[in-house]
């Protein structure tokens, strides 16, 4: 387990579970403020755009070791976890990550978010589990139950790409609480198709 | 008054409701799927008609026959130079046209398919055209004479192609008129990728424009059904049966021109993967070998051992492996914990549990799971409970012992349930796994005979007394 600085994960706590924080009386880094926050950095043009994204993946709980996703997945109960499986320097995981971060705080009565570092050695198990080829990919379970999504792509075990935006994030992972709530393993994605990033696998068996 | 009894030739039965009964739902089905039959075979006969093809001069053509329903007589090719003459030629007369409107109006019908069943003025005057056209240009060897199949359709007309053709490409029998044309065009060639997978060969077909156009195939589901849109067809998954080998069909362009239809493809396709799986006629999984995306890095996965499986082939995931026993104290904290900041009274968590679905995805673990993180936090050292031990699998029961069955289950249950609370409590699990007591299966008639018996000797040795 690795983060950057404590200031970071307690402005992750601060962004997930918001309610509890300001109810330790602790200084206030709430989701609007902090997006006030990037974007007033934005307008006095202290750094790029892409910097103030890849701040992004500091908002959330990164993940670097097998033993803290096993973890993770035991001791999330009732509620989804979402772990994006990607690389913090990549561009398309830089806009997932983005979304995740302000999506956090709207699912976090429902679901949990993490990240998962792709280039850490330990987490190759599951890596090879989950058939992780592309990414950013995005796993979701319930319950220690791994949860799928037909969303017309050739995979359904993970969702393979970024979210255009918050709103088709909260939508699924919505669907897959209420899904999971009414015991299924597998639910259909709510979003259109022109929503769903496309790719194309090879398979082999064996 | 009674009427009197006709005979119907769709239903093959004799019956007394006069015209009445052609309006029945019985007759109507009967005469559908008779007609669909009828139509099938005429089709089949129509393709010659539009394609005038030499018959081999030493083709059995003995055993070509047709049926025809509405005339009710056989028709024989027996000294036809061209392909189904003599079926041509009676469709296309005054005769059977006269018995489909005879057919027609004794067993009703939609009269618009009548057109279907018989041959026109035109059409015939054409096919005779061709017929009279074909021996000019095929010359006098009879030994030349070939039966071409749609591949030879131009070479009819142009006479310098005639025998290439029928050399080059695939002369069927004359006996099997059920000739299907290829569903896949084979013309022009396309930039391909291939990749030589196990022993599947699939193509990436990446034709290098943007993917928002509409170049998209699915090589790899392609095999899986045959006839997809898709670049390739394989002998392994073809349901259509006109290829013997796994090869490319090269597409003449990007066969899907409309991403949505790929994703519906895409969608049945992983359906049928799916209930493969289920079936079990797939029983061993699969891997990623290669993959393409929309801005996306492909990564390298390592690959799978043998005996290994992955999440695709249902393997025990990496969650429910036993680790090394390193505890993060971070974890701890990001995880959702059930009670976030304000512990709940007791009354507040029953309402809650109320609340939960009791079949919802991993309910029974979650309890459980949710009782031991109360002790966990209450600082006591617990044994992590992991949904695959074998406390986990269902129990349905056990053999039946005494008394009714339902009394048995009730007593199985309430066993149940109090091992569960002594769990939930903390206590040793091993007690647990004893406190189910196993006894011998005892028959209940068996028993009954005893006794039975015993009742008897025993009267018997009062009344000798």
């Amino acid at each position: 387990m690795t983060l950057t600085s404590s200031v970071s994960l307690e402005r992750s706590l601060a962004s997930s579970t918001g309610k509890s924080f300001l109810a330790e009386g602790k200084a206030s880094i709430r989701g609007r403020g902090l997006k006030g926050c990037l974007n007033a950095k934005l307008l006095k043009g202290e750094s790029s755009r892409e910097e103030v994204e890849s701040e992004m993946s500091y908002l959330l709980p990164t993940v670097t070791t097998k033993e803290g996703i096993d973890e993770l997945i035991l001791n999330t109960i009732d509620s989804v976890l979402v772990l994006r499986v990607g690389r913090a320097t990549d561009t398309v995981c830089l806009h997932l990550d983005d979304v995740l971060a302000k999506a956090a705080r709207e699912v976090s009565k429902f679901a949990k978010i993490a990240l998962i570092d792709v280039d850490s050695e330990e987490i190759q198990a599951y890596l090879k589990y989950f058939d992780i080829t592309l990414i950013p990919a995005t796993l979701f379970f319930f319950n220690a139950e791994h949860m799928k999504m037909d969303s017309g792509t050739p995979d359904h075990t993970k969702w393979i790409g970024a979210f255009h935006r918050k709103q088709d994030f909260i939508d699924v992972v919505e669907t897959i609480y209420r899904g999971a709530m009414k015991g299924k393993l597998i639910v259909t994605c709510p979003l259109p198709p022109e929503r769903i990033p496309k790719f194309q696998l090879l398979y082999k068996e064996i | 008054m009674p009427t009197q009894h006709q005979f119907c030739r769709v239903c093959r039965q004799n019956h007394d409701q006069g015209k009445g009964h052609r309006f029945g739902t019985k007759h109507k089905q009967r005469l559908d799927a008779l007609l669909k039959k009828i139509q099938k075979n005429v089709q089949e006969v129509r393709f010659f008609l539009k394609n005038a093809m030499l018959l081999k001069a030493n083709s059995d053509s003995s055993s070509n026959k047709f049926w025809c329903h509405f005339c009710e007589q056989e028709i024989r090719e027996e000294s036809g130079r061209v392909a189904c003459e003599q079926t041509i030629r009676h469709l296309a007369s005054k005769q059977h046209f006269g018995a489909v409107k005879k057919f027609w109006f004794e067993n009703g019908g939609d009269v618009s398919k009548q057109q279907v069943f018989f041959i026109t003025d035109s059409d015939f005057g054409k096919w005779e055209e061709a017929c009279t056209a074909l021996p000019s240009h095929d010359g006098t060897d009879s030994n030349e004479r070939k039966f071409n199949n749609i591949h030879s359709e131009r070479s009819v007309t142009h006479a310098t192609s005639v025998q290439n053709v029928s050399k080059s490409s695939v002369v069927c029998a004359s006996s099997s008129l059920a000739v299907k044309p290829l569903s896949v065009l084979t013309g022009q060639s396309l930039p391909q990728l291939g990749h030589v997978i196990g022993n599947v060969k699939l193509a990436a077909a990446v034709t290098g424009q943007p993917w928002a156009e509409g170049q998209l195939m699915d090589p790899q589901f392609a095999p899986r059904e045959g006839t997809n849109s898709g670049s390739l067809v394989g002998n392994r998954h073809a349901h259509s049966g006109q290829v013997a080998e796994p090869r490319y069909l090269p597409t003449a362009q990007a066969p899907v021109s409309n991403l949505s239809e790929t994703e519906s493809g895409h969608q049945r396709l992983n359906g049928v993967v799916e209930n493969r799986r289920s079936d079990g006629v797939t029983a061993s999984g699969r891997q990623t070998e290669g993959a393409v995306g929309q801005n996306l890095t492909a990564i390298r996965t390592p690959l799978l051992n043998s005996g290994e499986g992955n999440v695709h082939s249902g393997a025990l995931p990496p969650w429910l492996k036993p680790s090394n026993g390193q505890q993060s104290g971070l974890q701890a904290a990001i995880a959702h914990s059930p009670s976030p900041s304000l512990p709940l009274s007791r009354t507040q968590q029953r309402k809650l549990a109320k609340l939960r679905n009791p079949n919802r995805v991993g309910a029974a673990w979650a309890e459980r799971r949710l009782a031991e993180m109360e002790r966990e936090r209450r600082g006591e050292v617990v044994e992590k409970s992991v949904p695959d031990s074998s406390v986990w699998l269902p129990s349905f029961g056990r053999v039946w012992q005494s008394g009714s069955r339902r009394e048995t289950r009730k007593e199985f249950e309430a066993e149940k349930r109090r091992e569960g609370k002594r769990k939930s409590s903390g206590r040793s699990k091993d007690v647990a796994s004893g406190a189910v007591e196993i006894r011998p299966y005892v028959s209940k008639r068996l028993v009954n005979f005893w006794f039975k018996l015993c009742w008897i000797t025993y009267y018997k040795l009062i009344s000798l007394a």
